[in-house]
C-alpha cells in the first residue's frame, strides 16, 4: 500500500510540477516536441523506405525461387546456353528435380503513350509440382486442372499477375502489347494469377508464360536465365560441388539467398548514407532537447531549491527531470511515428528511382509497415531525448537547497567550464582530423562519419569560448552603429553564455548541415555537368524504346549499326553494349565499345591524365579500361590484371587506365567490341552514339533516321542537349531526399533559436523591468531583444558556414569517395550561401519579434517591487 | 497537539534522534565563510536554543542572520564549529539524512514566499506530507483542518499568482507547519508584506507557537516583528551582540 | 443472279486470300481411315501426323520369392492444335509426352501410381518416329529387336526393369486396319496389340531387388479423334487364358446408359490367328459396385463375360478394388486400371488365366483435357 501510494504520489508530483509547467509554457513545449517529431519521422520514413526496398527484393527472390534450394545463374551476361540442361538429367537419379526459367523485364503499353516496366517470367508449365509456385484464379467452375493446359497450347497465352490485372482490368482473352528491345509483341491473357507464391513476385506486376513463348518474346533463342533446383536437403552441398565442377565458368551454382545478400551488400552504401542523413535530423533535435531542458532547469532553480528544502532528495529531482525528458521523448516520438508513416510513401518514391536505376528493377509502390522499425524509431527518439537531457538532469539534481533563498537566479557559472570545454573541443577536433584520414571499413566510410560527428561536437564544446571572445568585439563594432541597446544586447548574451552558446551551436549545426550538403550536391552537379560536357561529345544518342520505358537490357540487333551508318548525314556510329557480371561477389558492368571510333571521336578523361587518343588506341584484345568506381571498390589500378568472366570462360584483362564516370557506383570494365562479341557471344547493341557529318544539323539527321529506320524498329533519339538534361533530371531525382532532409534540419535549427529567445526574454524580465525603470523606452527593449536575435543568427551563420565548409570537405573527399568512388570537384555555390545567410538572419530576427514584444510589455513597477 | 508532536518525532524507520523527543539546538564556535569572500558571514557563534522557544534574530542586512538560519536548517555547512540538534551533530549527517531531517523536523518560511507557481494553494501546503509518503486520506484531513484554521480554506484552489502577498505568506506558514515539525525557520517573513498583512502573519506565528511546542526561529530587521518573539538575539557583522528575553 | 454469284465468288475469293490479322491457322492431323497398311517394326515407332498416340503395357509378375504383382506402364504422346511458331525453340510444345506407371502390390495390399508430363526439349522425353523408342525422363520403352522389348520405370518404392519377348505376331484390331469407335469418319484409331509377351526382369521394392517372371500385354494405338459427344467413356478388357488364347474387348458406353454399337473385340488363337468380335458376340455382366473415396466414382467390380461363339464363359475378379489412378497432373483423367484373375463361372468347369481391365468415365465424364 505504501509503495502504491508512493508511486501515485510521484505521479501526482510529476503532474503538478512538470506537466503543468509544460502546459503553461506551451510554446516551448510545442517547439521542443516538434523538434523530436521531425527527427523521428524522418528517421522512420527513411528506415521504412529502405526496409521496404530490400524486403521487396528479398520477397521476390523467395517467391520466384520457391522451394528451390539451389540456383544456376549466369556470372556474366543475362542468360546462358540451354544446352546446359541436357547435362543435368542425372539430377533425377540423385533425387533432385530441376526446371529452367527465362526472365527479363519488358515494357507494357498501358494506352496512350504510357507504359510501365513489368517482369516477364517464362517457366515450364510442366515443371514438377514442387516448383509450381503460382496459382491461377478459377475463371470457370468446370474443374479444369489449374495448369490450364489449354492456355499453354494457346501459343501466345500469358498469365497475368494479380496486381497488374486488377489495375488495368485485364481478364482472359484480353490482348497486351509489349515493347521488348526495339520490337513490339502482342500476347493474349489466358488467365489471372492469385497473389499466392510467384503470383505476387515483383509486386504482382508480372506475366508468366511458357518457356518457348518466353524465348520468343525476349529473342533469346537457345538461352535460359536461370535453373532452379530442389535438392534433398542432405545432398545440397554434394550436388553443388558436383555441379560446380561440371558447369562452365560463366555460370555459378548457389542458393537463391546469396542473391539477396549480394544486393544487400551492394545497396549498403546507399542505404547507410540515407540513414546517416536521417540521423542528422535526430541529432539537431537532440541539441534542441538539451537546450530546452537546460533552460528549464535554470529557470526553475529556485523551485528546485525549494523542493530540496521541503525534503525531496537529489535522486527524486533527477527522476523528475528525466521523466520530463522522457515525456517529451515519448510524445514527440509517438507523433513522429505517425508523421513518419505519413511521409514514408513519399520517401519510398524518392529513393525508389535510385534503387531501381542502380540496383534492381522492382516495383516499389507503397511502404510496408514493419513493427520492428516502428519500435526502433520510437525507442531511438525516446532514448536520444533522454540522453540529451542527462546533463540538465544532473545539473538539476545538483541544485542545493540554498538556491531556494537566492534572490536572483544565478546563471550556471559557465565561466568555470569554458576552458575545460574548449580543451575537450580540441580533443574532438584532433579525433576528427585523424579519423578523416582512415580508410573505409567493409566498403563503408565509418570513419568519415565519425570524423564529421566529432567535428560537430568539437564546435559545440568550443562555442562558449568562441562567444566569450567574440561577443565583446561585436559589441564594440555595433555600439557606434546601433547605440546603447546593441551593447546591452551583447552583454546580456554574454552573461547568459550557457544558454546563448547552446542556441548558437544548434543553429550553427543546422546551417552547417545545410551548407555542407549544398556544397556537396552543388559540386557533384557541377562535376557531372562538366563530365557530360567533356565526355558526351557525340551529336545524337539512340536507344531502344523499351529502354526509356524502364527495361534495362533492351537491345538493338547488330545489323542496326550498318543501317544507321548508311543514313545520310551520319559520319560515324559508335555502338555500346553492356551486361552485368559478378566480380569478387559484387555486381559490376562489362562494356564493349569500338575503341577505334572512341579514339577518333570521343573524349574520355583518365586518371593518369593521358590523352584519350593514346589510351583508346591501346585497347585491343585482352586489355581494358575500368571506371573510377570499379577501381576504388576493388582496389585495382592501371597496370593491374583482373580476371573477368565471359561466356567463353575467365579472361585475364590488363587494365590500361582508369576513367572518370558517374553513371553507376558498381563500376565498369570496358573492352573492345570485337573481343566482347566473340567472348560474350552477343551481337546486340544497347545504344548508339551518333556523330553527324560537318554541315549537317543534328536535328535534321535525327528526322532522317526516324524516317528511314522507324519502320522496323522502335527507338528514341536524343540530341546531346536533351541527353544532358535527362542526366541532370536523374541526378536531381536521386538527391531529392537529401534536399528534403536538409530543409528539415534547418527548420529544427530555427526552432532552437526561437526557443532560446523565449527563454532569454523570460529570464531577463527583471533586467527589462529595471531598464524600464531606469528609463529605457519600450521601443528600446524591443530593439535590444531583436538585436540579440540578430546576434544569435549572425554567429549561427558565421560558425555554421565555416563548419559547413569543413563538413563538405569530409563529405566530398572522404565519405562520398569511399562510398561510391566518385571524384568530385569542389565548387562553392556562393549564391546559395549568400541566400542562406540572408534567410537565416531574417528568420532569426523575425523569430525575435514575439519575445521582443513580451519583453517590452514587462511592467517596471511589479518587477521592482519584488526586489 | 503536544502528543502529536511526540508521536511524529519517532522516525518511521525506527530511528530515534537524540534522547527523548525534544530537539534542543546547540551551536559551538560556529563560523561560516563563503567561498570567494574574505570575511566570515558568521563568526565563532555560541548559541543554545531550547525546544519550544520563539526566538528572533535581529539585525540589519548582512549581519549574518540569514546565514545562521541556513546553518541551522542544514542548508549550509559551517566552516568551523559544531551544530547539534537534539544531541546529533548536523555535520555528521550525510545528504540523505539531512534531507530526511528537513522533511520531518523542519519547516521553512521565506521572505519571497517560495511557493511553487504551478501548485495551487492547497497543493503547496500538502507537499511536505505527500513527500513524506502519507496516504491521501490522512493528508486530506490534516490539510483541510489546517487551512480552515488559518482561514485560507476558500482560496485553496487558487494558484500563487492569483493570491495576495499576505495570502501567499500565510500559505507558506501553513506549509511550514503542516507536517508538525519540531523547528520552524523563518527568514524575514514580513519583509515583503505591508504592515497589516505582516501583523497577521506574526499573529499567526505567535498563535502556532502558543498552541504547539514548536521552536520558531525568526530572522528579521524589524524591531516590531522581533517583539512578538520571546527572545531577541541581536547580531552584527556575524556575531551576537545581545541576547535578551522579551517582555 | 449473275451479280449475286460474282459477289459471292469475290467474297469467297477475298476470304481465302486475306490472312486475318493475329489468327494462326490451326494444325490439321491425319485421320484414322480404313485401308491403313501396317508394317513392323516401323509401326512400333511414333506417328507424329496423328494427334494422339499411346504405347500401353500391362502385365502380371510373380517374384521368385512368391509375391504377386500387377503393373501398368503407359506412354502417351499428344500434339498441339495450334500451329507452333516459326522460331523453332527447343521448348516448343508441338508434342507433349505423358506417362503413367502403376503397381498393384498384392502381398502388401497396396496400389501405387505415378505420372510424368514433359515436353521433348532438352532430352526430357521423346517418341521416335524412325525407331521404336519412347522415353519420358528415366522411364523408357525400346525394342531390342523386332520381337524383344525392354521396359524401365520407377516411382516411390518401386523400380521395374523388364525384358519382354513377343510370343505371337502383332494383332491388328478392327476391320481393314482401322478400329472404329463411332459412326463418323475418322472417329477411329489404328490399333494393334502384342497380346502375349513373356516377361522377365527385376523389380526393386524399397531397394530390395527380386527376380520376377510373368506375362505382359502391349497395346499401341494412334489416331486423331475418338469419342463423340454422346459417349461418356469405355471399359476395356485384355484377357490372357492359360490355354494360350487371348481376348481383347472394349465397350463404348453412351450417355443414355447403353452400349455403343461400335464396341467390339478380338480373339487371338494359340497359333496366332485372330478374329474380330462384333458387339453382339459377347455379353458382359458385372457383380457389384465399388465407390472410390478418392473421386466418388462408382465402378462395377467383378465381371462375368461370355462369348458363346468361342464357347467361353469366364469370371473376372479384380486383385483388389482400389486400382484407380487420379492423374490430375498429366492427363487430368481419373480412371481405373487393374489386374484381375480369370476363373470359371460354373463350378467344375475349367477356365483360368489373367486379365487387365480399364474403366474410364466413371469418376467424371471422360473428356480429354489435352
Amino acid at each position: 500500500m505504501r509503495e502504491f501510494d508512493h508511486f501515485l504520489g510521484a505521479l501526482s508530483l510529476f503532474r503538478k510540477f512538470v506537466l503543468r509547467d509544460c502546459l503553461h509554457n506551451y510554446v516551448r513545449t510545442v517547439i521542443t516536441i516538434c523538434g523530436i517529431t521531425l527527427g523521428v519521422s524522418v528517421f522512420l520514413a527513411i528506415g521504412l523506405a529502405n526496409k521496404t526496398a530490400l524486403s521487396s527484393f528479398h520477397d521476390t527472390v523467395d517467391r520466384v525461387a520457391g522451394k528451390a534450394n539451389l540456383e544456376i545463374r549466369p556470372l556474366t551476361g543475362r542468360s546462358f546456353d540451354q544446352s546446359i540442361l541436357t547435362g543435368l538429367t542425372w539430377l533425377e537419379m540423385a533425387g533432385a528435380v530441376y526446371t529452367p526459367i527465362i526472365t527479363d523485364d519488358v515494357v507494357m503499353s498501358v494506352g496512350d503513350d504510357k507504359s510501365e516496366p513489368i517482369q516477364l517470367l517464362a517457366v515450364d508449365y510442366f515443371a514438377d509440382d514442387a516448383f509450381k509456385g503460382y496459382e491461377v484464379a478459377d475463371s470457370d467452375s468446370s474443374g479444369e486442372s489449374p495448369t490450364s493446359l489449354n492456355g499453354v497450347f494457346k501459343h501466345l497465352g500469358v498469365l497475368v499477375g494479380h496486381a497488374l490485372a486488377s489495375e488495368h482490368k485485364l481478364s482472359e482473352g484480353d490482348k497486351i502489347e509489349l515493347a521488348v528491345d526495339d520490337r513490339r509483341f502482342e500476347v493474349q491473357v489466358s488467365g489471372v494469377l492469385t497473389d499466392k507464391g510467384t503470383g505476387a513476385a515483383y509486386g504482382g506486376r508480372l506475366l508468366i508464360c511458357d518457356l518457348s513463348l518466353g524465348q520468343e518474346i525476349l529473342d533469346l533463342p537457345g538461352q535460359v536465365s536461370q535453373v532452379e533446383i530442389i535438392s534433398p536437403p542432405q545432398k545440397i552441398e554434394l550436388l553443388q560441388e558436383k555441379l560446380k565442377s561440371e558447369l562452365p565458368v560463366s555460370v555459378t551454382v548457389e542458393p537463391a539467398s546469396t542473391r539477396t545478400s549480394q544486393i544487400e551488400k551492394m545497396t549498403r552504401s546507399f542505404e547507410y548514407n540515407l540513414y546517416a542523413l536521417s540521423f542528422i535530423a535526430l541529432l539537431v533535435g537532440m541539441f534542441l532537447i538539451y537546450n530546452t531542458m537546460a533552460i528549464t532547469v535554470i529557470r526553475r532553480r529556485p523551485e528546485l531549491g525549494t523542493l530540496r528544502i521541503l525534503g525531496l532528495s537529489s535522486r527524486n529531482i533527477l527522476s523528475l527531470i528525466l521523466a520530463e525528458a522522457i515525456l517529451f521523448g515519448a510524445v514527440g516520438s509517438l507523433l513522429g511515428l505517425f508523421c513518419g508513416v505519413l511521409i514514408a510513401d513519399w520517401a519510398l518514391q524518392a529513393v525508389a528511382m535510385t534503387y531501381q536505376r542502380l540496383y534492381f528493377s522492382l516495383p516499389l509502390d507503397s511502404v510496408r509497415l514493419e513493427p520492428v522499425i516502428l519500435l526502433v524509431a520510437f525507442l531511438t527518439g525516446v532514448g536520444l531525448t533522454t540522453v540529451a537531457a542527462v546533463p540538465a538532469a544532473l545539473e538539476a539534481a545538483a541544485v542545493s537547497p540554498a538556491e531556494a533563498t537566492r534572490k536572483m537566479s544565478i546563471e550556471l557559472n559557465i565561466d568555470r567550464w569554458t576552458l575545460p570545454f574548449a580543451m575537450v573541443a580540441f580533443v574532438f577536433f584532433g579525433l576528427s582530423a585523424y579519423s578523416s584520414t582512415l580508410p573505409a571499413l567493409a566498403n563503408f566510410p565509418f570513419f568519415g562519419y565519425f570524423s564529421a560527428l566529432t567535428c560537430v561536437f568539437g564546435v559545440a564544446f568550443l562555442m562558449p569560448a568562441l562567444l566569450k571572445r567574440m561577443l565583446p568585439v561585436l559589441g564594440r563594432i555595433l555600439y557606434p552603429l546601433m547605440g546603447l541597446e546593441s551593447r546591452l544586447a551583447v552583454s546580456s548574451l554574454g552573461r547568459t553564455l550557457g544558454r546563448s552558446s547552446v542556441a548558437v551551436a544548434t543553429l550553427s549545426i543546422g546551417i552547417a548541415m545545410l551548407i555542407s550538403l549544398a556544397i556537396m550536391i552543388g559540386s557533384f552537379r557541377e562535376t557531372v555537368i562538366d563530365w557530360a560536357r567533356q565526355t558526351l561529345v557525340a551529336d545524337l544518342w539512340m536507344r531502344p524504346a523499351s529502354s526509356d520505358g524502364g527495361s534495362k537490357n533492351a537491345r538493338f540487333s547488330a545489323h542496326m549499326e550498318s543501317r544507321l551508318a548508311a543514313v545520310t548525314g551520319v559520319e560515324a556510329v559508335e555502338p555500346w553494349t553492356e551486361s552485368d557480371f559478378e566480380y569478387a561477389g559484387m555486381k559490376a558492368t562489362l562494356g564493349g565499345a569500338r575503341f577505334d571510333l572512341v579514339e577518333k571521336y570521343s573524349n574520355l578523361n583518365y586518371l593518369s591524365g593521358r590523352s584519350n587518343r593514346e589510351v583508346a588506341s591501346s585497347i585491343r584484345g585482352k586489355s581494358c579500361i575500368v571506371s573510377e568506381s570499379f577501381s576504388i571498390k576493388h582496389g585495382v589500378q592501371a597496370g593491374d590484371t583482373i580476371e573477368v568472366p565471359f561466356k567463353t570462360g575467365l579472361m585475364p584483362l590488363y587494365i590500361q587506365d582508369v576513367y572518370y564516370d558517374y553513371v553507376n557506383d558498381t563500376g565498369f570494365v570496358v573492352v573492345n567490341r570485337d573481343f566482347y562479341r566473340k567472348n560474350m557471344k552477343d551481337d546486340g547493341i544497347n545504344s548508339f552514339a551518333i556523330f553527324v557529318k560537318k554541315g549537317y544539323e543534328p536535328v535534321s539527321v535525327r528526322k532522317r533516321i526516324f524516317s528511314e529506320l522507324s519502320g522496323q524498329s522502335r527507338f528514341v533519339v536524343r540530341t546531346t542537349g536533351e541527353l544532358r538534361e535527362r542526366i541532370l533530371e536523374i541526378f536531381d531525382q536521386t538527391f531529392a531526399v537529401t534536399y528534403a532532409l536538409h530543409a528539415i534540419s534547418i527548420v529544427v535549427a530555427i526552432l532552437s533559436v526561437m526557443n532560446a529567445l523565449f527563454a532569454l526574454t523570460e529570464e531577463s524580465r527583471r533586467e527589462f523591468g529595471i531598464l524600464k525603470y531606469i528609463g529605457l523606452p519600450a521601443k528600446g527593449i524591443k530593439k535590444m531583444v531583436l538585436t540579440e536575435a540578430g546576434v544569435l543568427g549572425l554567429y549561427g551563420c558565421v560558425f555554421g558556414i565555416m563548419l559547413g565548409f569543413v563538413l563538405s570537405l569530409l563529405l566530398i573527399y572522404v565519405i562520398n569517395k569511399q562510398s561510391f568512388g566518385w571524384t568530385i570537384r569542389f565548387t562553392v555555390p556562393f549564391d546559395f550561401i549568400a541566400q542562406t545567410f540572408v534567410i537565416i538572419m531574417f528568420t532569426s530576427i523575425a523569430s525575435g519579434l514575439i519575445p521582443a514584444r513580451l519583453a517590452s510589455a514587462t511592467q517596471a513597477p511589479e518587477v521592482v517591487r519584488s526586489e | 497537539m503536544t502528543e502529536r508532536i511526540l508521536e511524529n518525532l519517532a522516525d518511521e524507520r525506527g530511528n530515534r534522534e537524540g534522547d527523548g523527543c525534544l530537539l534542543d539546538i546547540v551551536l559551538k564556535q560556529v563560523s561560516k565563510r563563503y567561498t570567494g569572500r574574505h570575511l566570515d558571514a558568521v563568526k565563532e557563534l555560541d548559541l543554545e536554543i531550547r525546544q519550544g522557544s520563539f526566538v528572533a534574530l535581529l539585525g540589519p542586512s548582512g549581519c549574518g542572520k540569514s546565514t545562521l538560519l541556513n546553518l541551522l536548517g542544514g542548508i549550509d555547512r559551517p566552516t568551523e564549529g559544531v551544530i547539534e540538534v537534539g544531541g546529533l551533530s548536523l555535520q555528521s549527517m550525510g545528504d540523505d539524512q539531512l534531507t530526511e531531517f528537513r522533511l520531518k523536523k523542519l519547516g521553512f518560511i521565506f521572505q519571497f514566499f517560495n511557493l511553487l507557481p504551478t501548485f495551487t494553494l492547497e497543493e503547496n501546503v500538502r507537499l511536505p506530507l505527500e513527500i513524506a509518503g502519507h496516504d491521501r486520506a490522512f493528508v486530506d484531513s490534516e490539510v483541510t483542518e489546517l487551512l480552515d484554521k488559518i482561514g485560507l480554506g476558500e482560496r485553496r484552489g487558487y494558484l500563487p499568482a492569483q493570491l495576495s502577498g499576505g495570502e501567499m505568506q500565510r500559505t507558506a506558514v501553513a506549509r511550514a507547519i503542516v507536517h508538525k515539525p519540531a523547528i520552524v525557520l523563518a527568514d524575514e517573513p514580513t519583509g515583503n508584506l505591508d504592515s497589516e498583512n505582516g501583523e497577521k502573519v506574526l499573529a499567526l506565528l505567535s498563535e502556532i507557537h502558543a498552541e504547539s511546542g514548536i521552536t520558531i526561529i525568526m530572522a528579521t530587521h524589524s524591531n516590531e516583528a522581533a517583539a512578538c518573539a520571546e527572545r531577541s538575539i541581536r547580531m552584527r557583522d556575524g556575531r551576537i551582540v545581545s541576547d535578551e528575553r522579551n517582555a | 443472279m449473275n451479280k449475286i454469284i460474282s459477289v459471292s465468288i469475290l467474297a469467297l475469293f477475298l476470304l481465302v486470300m486475306i490472312d486475318l490479322p493475329g489468327a494462326e491457322a490451326a494444325r490439321t492431323f491425319k485421320k484414322a481411315l480404313p485401308g491403313y497398311k501396317f508394317s513392323f517394326p516401323r509401326d512400333h515407332g511414333s506417328h507424329d501426323q496423328f494427334k494422339t498416340e499411346w504405347w500401353y503395357f500391362t502385365g502380371h509378375l510373380k517374384a521368385d520369392s512368391g509375391e504377386d504383382y500387377g503393373f501398368e506402364l503407359t506412354f502417351f504422346r499428344t500434339a498441339s492444335d495450334e500451329r507452333p511458331s516459326d522460331k523453332a525453340s527447343a521448348f516448343r510444345l508441338d508434342n507433349i509426352y505423358l506417362a503413367h506407371f502403376a503397381v498393384t502390390d498384392k502381398a502388401r495390399g497396396k496400389f501405387s501410381f505415378f505420372e510424368k508430363l514433359n515436353r521433348k526439349g532438352l532430352g526430357l522425353a521423346d517418341a521416335r518416329e524412325d525407331f521404336p523408342l519412347v522415353f519420358n525422363q528415366s522411364w523408357s520403352m525400346k525394342f531390342a529387336d523386332p520381337e524383344t522389348i525392354i521396359l524401365s520405370a520407377n516411382g516411390g518404392d518401386y523400380k521395374l526393369d523388364l525384358v519382354l519377348d513377343s510370343l505371337k505376331k502383332p494383332v491388328v484390331h478392327g476391320k481393314d486396319g482401322v478400329s472404329q469407335k463411332a459412326s463418323c469418319k475418322g472417329c477411329a484409331s489404328h490399333y494393334y496389340s502384342l497380346s502375349r509377351l513373356s516377361a522377365r526382369g527385376v523389380l526393386s521394392v524399397a531397394d530390395k531387388p527380386v527376380f520376377v517372371r510373368g506375362n505382359a500385354w502391349m497395346d499401341h494405338e494412334f489416331g486423331s479423334n475418338q469419342l463423340t459427344d454422346n459417349q461418356v467413356g469405355w471399359d476395356w478388357f485384355s484377357i490372357q487364358l492359360d490355354d494360350n488364347r487371348e481376348i481383347m474387348l472394349y465397350v463404348m458406353r453412351r450417355a443414355d446408359g447403353g452400349i455403343d454399337e461400335h464396341s467390339s473385340g478380338t480373339v487371338v488363337y494359340a497359333d496366332g490367328r485372330h478374329r474380330h468380335l462384333a458387339r453382339n458376340e459377347f455379353i458382359i455382366k458385372s457383380d457389384r459396385i465399388w465407390q472410390s473415396k478418392r473421386s466418388g466414382g462408382k465402378y462395377p467390380m467383378g465381371w462375368n463375360i461370355s462369348i458363346p461363339s468361342e464357347a467361353l464363359s469366364m469370371k473376372l475378379s479384380p486383385v483388389m478394388d482400389d486400382q484407380e489412378l487420379a492423374t490430375g497432373k498429366s492427363t487430368g483423367v481419373t480412371y481405373w486400371e487393374g489386374a484381375a484373375s480369370v476363373s470359371a463361372i460354373k463350378k467344375g468347369e475349367k477356365q483360368s488365366g489373367k486379365a487387365y481391365i480399364e474403366m474410364t468415365g466413371y469418376a467424371e465424364r471422360f473428356r480429354k483435357k489435352i
